[in-house]
């Protein structure tokens, strides 16, 4: 007999039951949370998982994992039933059951050896209090190991030939053809009405024997072939659409290889089954659709998910990125010949395209959603808060974004770590959050977002936060800084401590309420990773940990850029821009700040490394006049000696005009910062095939691996991250100083602002020019002086109605009178502050000409006149020129605040 | 009334007829009558479906369930007499494989 049940379709069995158990986890979680109150739909998809596990267990004989299946199965069947709750003690049982099942999976040969009695007491407590004795559901379940088909070769190449689907079909004598009022004759003329059975079997093990045959339910296994597809398959043979279940093809065919052709014999002898697959038991629901070689997809071509091995897909992955590099070299090779030889073009488009599309393809077989690492916290977090008697609730958002399958397994250790801590440390006690005025109940909030084609993953608490002052005084305690770096350090730099090696131990975290264990762990595999961790947090509102990652780490584009005779890749999700700085305009944007290179930009500073000086590369330049390649002896490209003259031609070989020494600046992203990489040459963006480094050079903090070229040639792949760290780059001395630079350009533009004023100009007597801010003007009017009456010692005019006091200059200043013989004045009405611009204005100021209204920009002198309402004086249009606030002026004179009349 | 009829030339066998159609409504009653029968010593039991003409799903468990008993105590067993369409639905529950079946 042709067993299927080899090694290969275990590994099957125990990776579909692992998924199982992290799949129904946020379910039994859903179970505790609501109560009673569960959905069947929740409780029947636990219950479907634990008992697939079972079924495939009983077929492998793992008895441990079987029994303690079956318990977990049998007490979900009662909560289904709606004759147990899911109390916390039950589920208690069940979670632990779930822990011990994974811990059996672990070493799947080794599971019987897996203590399980405590589990098995716990939920048989559960049983036997329902009058449900487990010993007895599982009676007659004889120690089963594999059955499997009797494989006809020729029949079931024949059906294959013929274009059908081969099925494994269960048919449960009870339930499937006795309460369907079906007799066996006519379930066998169904079967062959629409297909080819091509073997079957009873699992005969299942029976006891003559005492309780009865209460059985046998399956009865058929090898089935049809041209139908599965439902419709199951709808011919009226089975439910779950004990229909598709085989792989080519496990067939791979299994038919390797079976020898035999003639078909009869089997007169009744030789004793060699094993029983498990029985069904008392359990209507019993379905064998975990059968593991039962899983496959329909057949080839179809559009049904396919158990593919990882290292195969590695194997693709790693043969994808060879075809890239084959491609790459490929078309470098012949590019030259495109002219030459017809259709040459078009070729070489094609492979070209074919090529990334394959590879992308490929990638994409490797993607997987982060929700298989997120979904393993609630459950986490459940049994932190338990231990610490916290109240925290995890929120997922972004489950579905899918990362390559290595990154994702990566990132669960460093999560874990975030998660934990988050709990521990992070999230306060209810009487501390009531306290505090917060819900009693901690959130903790997993969100995975894409962002500039990297995603990002981020960890947000509402607890306590990470107060900066205490976390300073530990790392200063511990001499991880100096007090005097201490007091340059800014709120950011001083939290992201908590990622310095040495920071993180036990009782350092627990005095600073917050982060700490194992944070730099945490950063150093992110990093691994091709990615970046950050840290915000606010005292009192809580933390928010970001991981920044790569989508993969195989075959990633690139640009190629050169440093002398050397080429380099710098990854592209690193690269924000490309600058080009002439020779000539170095000296006005590349300036120093601190000793050390930063490029104006946009406004910003922008701090630059020179790659040939991190790399430890000597530099070289191209000779102007020659164009010699020579030693680069310039300590600075921030010269900033005057040209010898301005208007003098440039002396010839003058590198800092000579176009050959352009600057080439890479900006590169690092998290939240940006700097510029200043290299000799910009070749193209390739797609690189990523080479893991050798140990040798592990540990270099500047290259995260390398790849081959188009030419062949080997070149290193930078760190963006690692080339900062390298540099010793301090991106906070440089907020700072566009922090003060800030400053400066708003006090600036503050006191221009202070000096620019608007002003009306005009004269009184011949000569004397005065100036008066418009603002404080409502209106100018001009009045013949046959309209001026004289009432005692005052001036009036009519004025709307009213009589409208004047005021002349000469008899408050110290300046000449008007003249006598003009027939027609103006008058400056001012604004009174505060004042509608429809009353009744206090008084006119009486002038002979308006000269201009016009914005001048002065600084304002001390005058020598004497009088009130004087602001100063100032030169306008080349005259002297007093400024007046016309409301101090009517207040001198007794006109304001209605004392005019 | 089902009875055990040990065959009167080797009395070692102990054949078992059917008594009729082997379905729901009479197999509590066979199943009693075929435990009684194998009370007695036995090398072999042959079960007898020459008055069967009808085999149900539940037939099929208590032949299967006499099977193995058979098989338990060591005894030998086969079936003899089956008709043509019991004889197609045996072969598609690959009975033939467990044990001797005889046609009728």
């Amino acid at each position: 007999m042709t067993s299927l049940a080899d090694e290969s379709i275990i590994a099957d069995f125990v990776a579909e039951s692992r998924e199982h158990l992290s799949t129904i986890e946020p379910d039994l979680l859903a179970m505790e949370d609501l109560g009673a109150k569960v959905s069947q739909e929740v409780i029947n998809r636990v219950f479907r998982a634990i008992h697939s596990l079972k079924g495939g267990a009983g077929f492998f004989a793992f008895e441990a994992l079987k029994k303690l299946s079956h318990a977990m199965e049998s007490v979900l069947m009662l909560v289904r039933d709606g004759k147990l709750h899911p109390t916390p003690d039950l589920m208690d049982s069940l979670f632990t059951g779930v822990d011990r099942l994974r811990a059996m999976l672990d070493d799947i040969h080794a599971s019987d050896a897996v203590p399980c009695a405590k589990e098995l007491a716990g939920l048989e407590a559960i049983l036997s209090g329902q009058g449900v004795d487990l010993t007895e559901t599982v009676k007659g379940r004889a120690k089963g190991t594999k059955r499997d088909f009797d494989l006809d070769a020729e029949g079931v190449r024949s059906a294959l030939r013929r274009g059908m689907n081969i099925y494994r079909a269960i048919a449960y004598l009870h339930r499937d053809l006795k309460d369907q009022g079906m007799a066996p004759l006519q379930f066998l003329n169904n079967a062959l009405s629409v297909g080819t059975c091509l073997d079957a079997f009873i699992d005969v093990e299942a029976i006891a024997g003559l005492e309780s045959c009865l209460e059985e339910d046998l399956p009865v296994t058929l090898l089935f072939a049809s041209v139908l597809e599965p439902d419709l398959a199951a709808l011919a043979l009226k089975l439910p659409v779950e004990q229909v279940k598709a085989l792989e093809v080519k496990a067939l065919k791979d299994k038919l290889k390797a079976k020898p052709a035999k003639p078909p014999e009869a089997a007169p002898a009744p030789p004793p089954p060699e094993e029983a697959q498990a029985a069904p038991g008392s359990d209507p629901e019993d379905r064998p659709e975990d059968r593991p070689e039962a899983r496959g997809s329909a057949k080839e071509g179809g559009n049904e998910t396919l158990r593919v091995r990882v290292d195969l897909l590695t194997n693709l992955m790693n043969l994808a990125g060879e075809l890239v590099l084959g491609r790459n070299q490929l078309v470098r090779a012949i590019t030259e010949y495109r002219n030459e030889i017809p259709g040459l073009g078009a070729i070489l488009q094609n492979v070209n395209q074919v090529t990334t599309e394959m590879q992308e393809g490929i990638m994409q077989t490797r993607m997987q959603p982060i929700g298989t690492v997120f979904n393993r916290f609630p459950r986490i977090i459940r049994d932190m808060s338990r231990q610490l008697g916290k109240q925290i609730e995890v929120r997922i958002e972004g489950a579905e974004v899918e990362l390559d399958k290595s990154i994702v397994e990566m990132l669960v250790d460093p999560l874990t770590h975030i998660i934990r801590n988050c709990a521990d440390h992070a999230i306060e006690g209810p009487a501390e959050r009531k306290k505090a005025r917060k819900n009693p109940t901690g959130v903790i909030h997993l969100h995975a977002y894409h962002e500039g084609g990297q995603i990002n993953i981020a960890v947000r608490d509402d607890g306590r936060g990470i107060d900066s002052r205490k976390v300073l005084e530990k790392a200063v305690a511990k001499g991880l800084v100096t007090p005097a770096r201490a007091a340059e350090m800014t709120e950011r730099e001083i939290v992201h401590l908590v990622f310095a090696p040495g920071f993180s131990t036990a009782e350092t975290v627990s005095d600073i309420s917050g982060r700490g264990v194992g944070m730099d762990v945490v950063r150093t595999n992110v990093e691994k990773l091709g990615g970046h961790v950050e840290m915000e947090t606010e005292v009192g509102l809580g933390t928010t940990v970001r991981l920044r990652l790569p989508l993969t780490l195989a075959i990633i584009p690139s640009m190629i850029v050169g440093v002398a005779d050397h080429r380099f890749a710098i990854p592209q999700v690193n690269v924000v821009e490309f600058v080009w700085v002439k020779a000539s305009e170095a000296a006005q944007r590349i300036e120093q700040v601190q000793g050390a290179l930063v490029l104006r930009l946009r406004d910003k500073l922008l701090p630059l490394v020179r790659l040939a000086d991190v790399l430890g590369i000597p530099r070289v330049y191209k000779d102007p006049a020659t164009g010699e390649t020579l030693p680069d002896r310039r300590i600075s490209i921030a010269d900033r000696r005057e040209a010898e003259s301005a208007e003098a031609p440039p002396r010839e070989g003058d590198r800092r005009e000579d176009w050959r020494t352009d600057h080439n600046i890479i900006v590169l992203r690092v998290g939240k910062n940006q700097y510029g990489v200043i290299v000799d040459e910009l070749f193209d963006i390739e797609e690189i095939v990523v080479k893991p480094l050798s140990s040798f050079i592990q540990g270099t903090k500047c290259f995260s691996g390398a790849t081959i070229l188009g030419d062949g040639r080997v070149i290193m792949i930078l760190d963006a991250g690692g080339l900062s760290t390298a540099a010793l780059l301090h991106f906070s001395d440089l907020q700072a100083e566009e922090l003060r630079r800030a400053e400066e350009e708003k006090r600036s533009a503050a006191l221009k602002a202070s000096r620019r004023r608007s002003v009306i100009l005009f004269e009184a007597a011949s000569g004397e020019r005065f100036a008066v801010p418009q603002d404080h003007v409502l209106r100018l009017e001009r009045i013949l002086r046959s309209r001026i009456e004289l009432i005692g010692e005052r001036e009036y005019i009519e004025y709307r109605g009213e009589g409208l006091p004047l005021v002349r200059l000469d008899r408050h200043l110290e300046v000449r009178p008007l003249e006598g013989g003009l027939q027609e004045y103006f008058l400056v009405i001012p604004k009174i502050p505060g004042q509608d611009s429809t009353a009744r204005p206090p008084a006119g100021i009486l002038i002979s000409e308006i000269l201009d209204a016009l914005d001048v920009e002065v600084e304002l002198k001390k005058v020598e006149v004497r009088g009130p309402g004087l602001l100063g004086s100032a030169v306008v249009q080349d005259h002297l020129t007093l400024f007046l606030d016309p409301v101090d002026l009517l207040r001198a004179a007794g006109l304001m605040g209605g004392d005019a009349a | 009334m089902p009875s055990t009829n040990p065959s009167s030339n080797d009395p070692v066998t102990l054949r078992i007829p059917s008594g009729g159609n082997l379905v729901a409504s009479t197999v509590e009653a066979r199943r009693k009558a075929a435990m009684e029968a194998l009370a007695a010593p036995c090398a072999e039991a042959v079960l007898d479906l020459a008055e069967a003409e009808v085999v149900d799903s539940l037939g099929i468990t208590l032949i299967l369930g006499l099977f193995k008993t058979c098989q338990q105590r060591k005894i030998g067993f086969r079936v003899e007499g089956a008709n043509a369409d019991l004889m197609r639905v045996f072969k598609l529950f690959s009975l033939p494989k467990l044990f001797p079946i005889v046609e009728r």
